[in-house]
């Protein structure tokens, strides 16, 4: 079991914010790269203003911010100082890895290209990702991960069939390209772990977001077919769908079943209903083509039980069923508490912080998350001095020159 | 080196049904020699649709297609002892394993990761499984929907007056799948290093709950999220609606960020009713969350007065035009005449001869100066590669072949 992180020794100059981004250096951080995020107090980070537990607004208390920057250091720099873009320049020197999620006219504007930077270490790795890529007509539209799903074709496909579509909870895409750009760049430091080449990638959430849509994309090149909701409903399963339960407070239970002999399982888990030796349920073609009748009868019997009977059941009995969880589910759940999927970090200023891990666990190097997210600027001396050796008086000179933002 | 891709000379076999083979995809998009490894039926997402031209045959799945670029396809047995032993030869010329076989089905075959590890220390072995290797669920069923709800991502997603939904095509498969991707990558840099293997056991429930972000809502006020459905909450209960009816569809924007250049948008037309008043340039100035609900609903409801009258490509490319926040709820068929994806050459055909014809493809979900993302190949078909590998690679002389296949050993 390796002491350290296998990413230990990795440094990663951090230029993203909002979601998509940070997590995308979350996960270099949670695999113990030194990830240093570069924050411009006059211009916060969204993330560092959503969610306050104790209701009132203070950047450090943010829980948004706090969950997706757990680990990792913070830089208070204002990038319009030219002496700022200096101190960047010198940490892109001793650095592996530059993330940034802005317009593509940022990096641009302060002189940090690609080009800019593999002058100063020829095997930088550079990841730029934003709405839609780097280049093209529309690569300095405004965008927002709120409304991206709607772009990407992701909407188009989610809801339900006799109405308009509907969201995703959240910002859905900026889940997924954290995903993808997290892989982007391990794609990138194994290359460069292998040749010594350093490179720069371009990510469009966009682009990144419609591999999540390929089996249509293919269903439309190859059949004309143009994909649109279908409510829990699934090609090829039936029932597939989920189902109200009994009890006071909302409750679901989703039951997916595909093969005839879950089929059955099934029927003998309700104590084989008479309805379910109607003939038009006997195969999965029948029953796809009769499948409100079908749902109706389920939710008749669903009605009658707890989700987490039904759950229960019918995994006893080999049938696909899962309660539909909702955030207080999730704390107690025993398999996410089997696999120590939320850490309780201490915070300075928060107190107890929940966090979540990424959905995987690495058996020798396994990702570590044990350091609270920074607060604004707390880094500024550790970076400055211990890791560029500026003396106390070259820091109190570029801050009083407004280059770096002192915190209180 | 660059121009095979990251990963070329790595090699991978995938053993992986439908939890696991976007991950083995992405491997072989990026240069490695992926061996999909099949039951002598072939794998199941053969038998799922959609079909090209709705004819359910096992090398017409799309869904198949889908998963599969990249890589070379072999028949074999699993269950059998020389089918177990013919894998054998192959883990021994084998970096990385890709399977999603039910935890404890590997171990019946002494094809577990402690197993395999003890004889090939430097092999990796990544798993993806609706819930990972151990833990009470371990042995739940589940499609990838069991997932997304046990997951706390259904609860979210949808309208408030309908039950909770998931997105109408495979979402949770491909996220766990470019999770084990990322773990295997984070192994193959730590054996590189060190030359030790080991094992990524991908979660799709966990990988579900990072797909929301219900828990903080949670952590911060012990608050349930309701589901939203095309709205956003501003604070101060102020809910401002996102997507608005259009002549041929729907686009989604948020006014509320961009009243600026919205508002003379309308103008324009003739439509901002009272919106250029003096008492609403005021309140525009102000945070929205200081308006009441009337005032937010009577400033939407011109707004969706004004989009109902255009269509999806007029209000888009007016939108870029006038650098507002506003995007077309954009269907397969709008994506693939979209100007910014044509100008960036994104799509991508790849010529199928199982189906006498070319597929066109989503592009690279990234970009790479050095080692770009490329489809090496199409999909294989069943058992495609078998006199290639078991008798190119593994040297089986054709009276070998013909016995093992009278055996149902491939």
């Amino acid at each position: 079991m390796a002491v350290q992180g296998v990413l230990h020794g990795i440094r990663v100059l951090d230029f993203t914010w909002v979601w998509a981004g940070p997590i995308m250096c979350r996960h270099l951080a949670d695999y113990g790269a030194e990830v240093i995020t570069i924050e411009n107090p006059n211009y916060i980070d969204l993330a560092r203003q959503l969610i306050y537990k104790d209701g009132a607004y203070d950047p450090d208390m943010a829980i948004a911010y706090t969950n997706f920057n757990a680990g990792k250091k913070s830089l208070s720099l204002n990038m319009a100082e030219p002496e700022a873009i200096d101190i960047v320049k010198r940490l892109v020197a001793i650095s592996d890895v530059v993330m940034e999620s802005m317009t593509p006219k940022a990096m641009r504007r302060w002189g940090l290209t690609y080009d800019d930077l593999r002058q100063i270490k020829p095997d930088i790795i550079m990841l730029s990702t934003c709405m839609q890529g780097q280049t093209g007509p529309y690569s300095m539209s405004p965008g927002n991960g709120a409304i991206l799903p709607a772009l990407a074709g992701i909407s188009e496909v989610t809801g339900w069939p006799d109405r308009g579509p509907t969201g995703q909870g959240g910002p859905y895409t900026d889940f997924l390209a954290g995903a993808m750009g997290a892989a982007a760049v391990m794609t990138a430091l194994v290359h460069r772990e292998r040749t010594g080449e350093g490179q720069y990638i371009d990510m469009s959430q966009n682009e990144s977001a419609m591999q999540f849509l390929t089996p249509a994309f293919l269903d439309y090149s190859a059949n004309g077919r143009v994909a649109s909701r279908l409510g829990n409903r699934r090609p090829g399963y039936a029932p597939h769908g989920v189902y109200r339960c009994a009890g006071e407070a909302e409750s679901w239970c989703t039951i997916s079943v595909r093969t005839d002999a879950e089929w059955q399982a099934l029927c003998e888990v309700m104590d084989q209903p008479a309805w379910a030796r109607d003939i038009r349920f006997a195969t999965r073609q029948s029953r796809e083509a009769h499948v409100d009748a079908l749902d109706a009868h389920l939710a008749s019997w669903t009605g009658q039980h707890s989700a987490q009977e039904v759950m229960e059941r019918l995994q006893r009995a080999g049938v696909p069923a899962a309660v539909v969880q909702d955030a207080a589910d999730l704390d107690t759940d025993p398999q996410l508490a089997h696999r120590q999927h939320y850490v309780r970090l201490q915070h300075p200023r928060i107190g107890e912080n929940v966090v979540d891990r990424y959905g995987f666990r690495l058996s020798a190097t396994p990702d570590v998350v044990q350091v609270p997210a920074p607060l604004l600027g707390q880094h500024n001396d550790y970076v400055l001095s211990e890791i560029l050796g500026l003396s106390q008086g070259d820091i109190n000179r570029l801050t009083t020159a407004g280059a770096v933002v002192a915190v209180a | 080196m660059g121009d095979g891709g990251a990963l070329q000379g790595v090699r991978v076999l995938d053993l992986s049904g439908e939890f696991g083979q976007f991950c083995g995809r992405l491997m072989g998009d990026h240069g490695a020699d992926v061996i999909k490894v099949e039951p002598l039926e072939g794998d199941n997402v053969r038998r799922l649709g959609p079909f090209y031209e709705d004819v359910e045959d096992v090398d017409r799945s799309l869904y198949w297609h889908a998963m599969n670029t990249s890589k070379r396809s072999i028949t074999l047995n699993l269950e059998t002892v020389q089918g177990r032993a013919l894998l054998h030869r192959l883990l021994a010329i084998t970096d990385v394993v890709v399977e999603s076989y039910d935890p404890g089905t590997l171990e019946r075959w002494g094809l577990d990761f402690n197993t395999l590890h003890a004889q090939y220390p430097s092999l990796i072995m990544a798993s993806i499984t609706p819930f990972g290797q151990t833990g009470p669920y371990r042995d739940y069923r589940a499609t990838e929907m069991e997932a997304l709800a046990l997951g706390g991502f259904m609860s979210v997603c949808g309208d408030p007056d309908r039950p909770p939904t998931r997105v109408g095509q495979p979402q949770a498969t491909i996220f766990s799948s470019i999770n084990a991707y990322t773990g295997a990558m984070l192994a193959y840099y730590h054996r590189l290093r060190s030359g030790e293997g080991q094992h990524i056991d991908a979660s799709m429930q966990e990988g579900a709950t990072n797909l929301h972000y219900a828990q903080l809502i949670w952590n911060g006020y012990g608050m349930i999220s309701p589901r939203m459905g095309m709205t956003l909450t501003f604070g101060g209960g102020i809910i401002v609606p996102i997507s608005y009816a259009c002549q041929d569809g729907y686009v989604q924007a948020i006014p509320a960020l961009g009243w600026d250049t919205f508002i003379p948008w309308l103008d324009a037309h003739g439509m901002a009713g009272d919106l250029t008043s003096a008492a609403w340039q005021e309140r525009l100035e102000s945070l929205i969350t200081d308006w009441s609900q009337e005032q937010v609903d009577y400033a939407c409801g011109l707004v969706a007065q004004f989009l109902a009258g255009f269509t999806k490509k007029e209000l888009y490319k007016e939108a870029i035009r006038r650098r507002q926040m506003l995007y077309p709820v954009q269907t397969v068929q709008d994506a693939r005449d979209d100007h910014q994806l044509l100008e960036r050459q994104y799509f991508v055909d790849v010529d199928v001869p199982a189906l006498g014809r070319a597929l066109t493809y989503p592009g690279a979900p990234y970009r790479m100066s050095a080692t770009p993302w490329r489809i090496h190949r199409p999909a294989p078909r069943l058992g495609e590669h078998n006199a290639a590998i078991y008798g190119g690679v593994l040297g089986l002389s054709e009276t070998d072949l013909t016995s093992l296949r009278q055996g149902g050993v491939i």
